[in-house]
């Protein structure tokens, strides 16, 4: 167990500099040195610990992080640049794990180092407070956007987090998971978000419906059934089966 | 049965009836106060009223209450709202229906900055995500221009940043603007004027680099001379100004011309 630290804009800069190295394969692993170091972290609260942890899915990790989370006390601490920073170079071998061949494929930067609140587009891909973001909107519900390892960003994260009015609607979400979630086999339906748009999957529904809809239908006062009984009779594939 | 957009029969609520303020503090999130008068309409008096606030990448809903008693919440600070645009929508459910109806309607967007010194600076083009069925663009002339750009599309606000967009389309959009202001409203230019959009897209115009001949109401009186300003003094000079078609090529084949 650790205290739960947070970069400063040095350490931001240094972590920055660590994944330009891995990217060029000139570095594999991140240091004590990195993470530890007084002089470019801080203690967020010296009452809550961390463990470290190999997450194996969205979920576990957004479980995990967002009961830590709301223990401490920081400024806007779903948008905190140095918390989410330290926390994707702490947990690094889960948000960037190594191949069989010891090397690691390092992403776009936004993906460890949390984009401004104000660069929208890549503010939700960081791979852990997006995540854990959704976790706090939609909690177990949450389960058809956090399939998946913490390094793919998957169909339905894909899908659902670039929009705003769909990712913050409980009853869309639960209209999601009662359409293509398999309860059985813990994993989105099969053939439920092919690339292509094709009849009742996922794109047809977010695209088309849920913009038809709400254009006639206060989708935010609605229960996930209630938005199931609007669709048309391409999606009973998924609804009943 | 045939789904169209507005196959429930929603009405609009004029925007005249909506008004926003935005209240910036500093080193605080921004709130708004709304006014809202449909005394002119005939809804249902336990019709709900809700304000939804948006921007690219965040919503948030504020409830107001009913027709019949209209209440204001104590928390309108728009926490969430990331981008300097931010898009009111006004609805009005029928919450006895157990679909959750919308009866109306109104869009209308707020610019979070604030309103500069210099008048002459204003945002002259605020960008608008809107469905727009399988158009990729249009611009909205209610109050003022708008570049309403289809919310369906992914990254849409990437493509808009493109060369290839502002190449293609923001010469079309500078004609059409100028096509409405001056031929469509026939729209007098009062040089010192700062309240009207038109007299502000005019000055814009006439300001870009390498102009050869800014608008003059008498020297371009007819719709011959008003087109012939357009098509080849302003569309040419904002293509000049911008460096559109050098910007086109290199992205297109990595050439420089």
């Amino acid at each position: 167990m650790t205290e739960i630290r947070a970069f400063t804009d040095i350490g931001i800069e240094k972590f920055r500099k660590y994944l330009s190295e891995m990217k060029s394969s000139e570095r594999i692993i991140i240091d004590d040195e990195l993470l530890f170091d007084d002089n470019i972290t801080y203690v967020v609260s010296a009452e809550v610990e961390i463990k470290p942890s190999m997450f194996y899915s969205k979920m576990e990790a957004a479980e995990y992080l967002f009961e830590i989370i709301q223990k401490i006390n920081i400024e806007e601490k779903f948008y905190n640049i140095g918390l989410w920073s330290w926390l994707a170079a702490y947990y690094f071998d889960s948000v960037c794990p190594q191949t069989v061949q010891g090397q690691r494929k390092i992403g776009n930067e936004y993906r460890y180092i949390l984009a401004k609140k104000r660069e929208y587009r890549r503010f939700h891909r960081h791979l852990l407070a997006g995540p854990v973001r959704i976790y706090a909107y939609h909690g177990s519900n949450a389960k058809i956007l956090l399939y998946g390892p913490l390094d793919k960003f998957g169909d339905f994260s894909e899908q659902i987090t670039s929009r705003p009015d769909v990712v913050t609607n409980k009853g869309l979400i639960n209209a999601l998971n009662i359409l293509y979630w398999d309860e059985e086999n813990e994993r989105p339906k099969r053939g439920a978000a092919p690339n292509k748009k094709k009849p009742g999957t996922l794109r047809r529904f977010v695209v088309d419906m849920v913009g038809q809809f709400d254009m006639n239908y206060d989708l935010y006062s609605m229960s996930g059934k209630e938005i199931l009984n609007l669709l048309p009779s391409e999606f009973d594939k998924f609804k009943f089966n | 049965m045939i789904r169209r957009f507005n196959y429930t029969g929603r009405k609009k609520i004029d925007r005249d009836k909506i008004k926003i303020q935005l209240n910036k503090n500093e080193g605080l999130y921004t709130s708004f106060d709304a006014q809202i008068n449909l005394e002119d309409y005939n809804f249902p008096g336990n019709t709900a009223i809700y304000m939804e606030a948006r921007d690219k990448s965040s919503y948030m809903r504020f409830p107001f209450g009913s027709i019949s008693k209209q209440t204001v919440p104590d928390n309108r600070i728009l926490s969430e709202i990331q981008s300097e645009l931010v898009s009111f929508r006004i609805k009005l459910v029928d919450e006895s229906n157990k679909h959750g109806l919308i009866l109306a309607s109104s869009e209308i967007s707020v610019s979070m900055e604030p309103e500069p010194e210099d008048k002459s600076k204003m945002f002259i083009l605020p960008l608008v995500h809107a469905d727009l069925e399988d158009q990729i663009w249009k611009i909205d002339f209610r109050e003022k221009p708008h570049l309403m750009v289809n919310k369906k599309i992914d990254l849409i606000d990437e493509f808009v940043d493109t060369p290839y967009f502002l190449g293609l389309v923001f010469p079309a959009v500078v004609r059409l603007i100028l096509i409405q202001i001056l031929i469509v409203d026939s729209h007098e230019y009062d040089e010192s004027g700062f309240e009207d959009w038109q007299d502000l897209w005019i000055r814009f115009v006439n300001n870009l680099p390498g102009i050869q001949n800014r608008y003059d109401p008498e020297e371009f009186d007819t719709m011959e001379e008003k087109i012939y300003w357009i098509e080849e003094v302003v569309v040419p000079a904002f293509c000049t100004a911008y460096n559109t078609l050098k910007k086109v090529v290199e992205v297109f084949n990595g050439d420089e011309i």
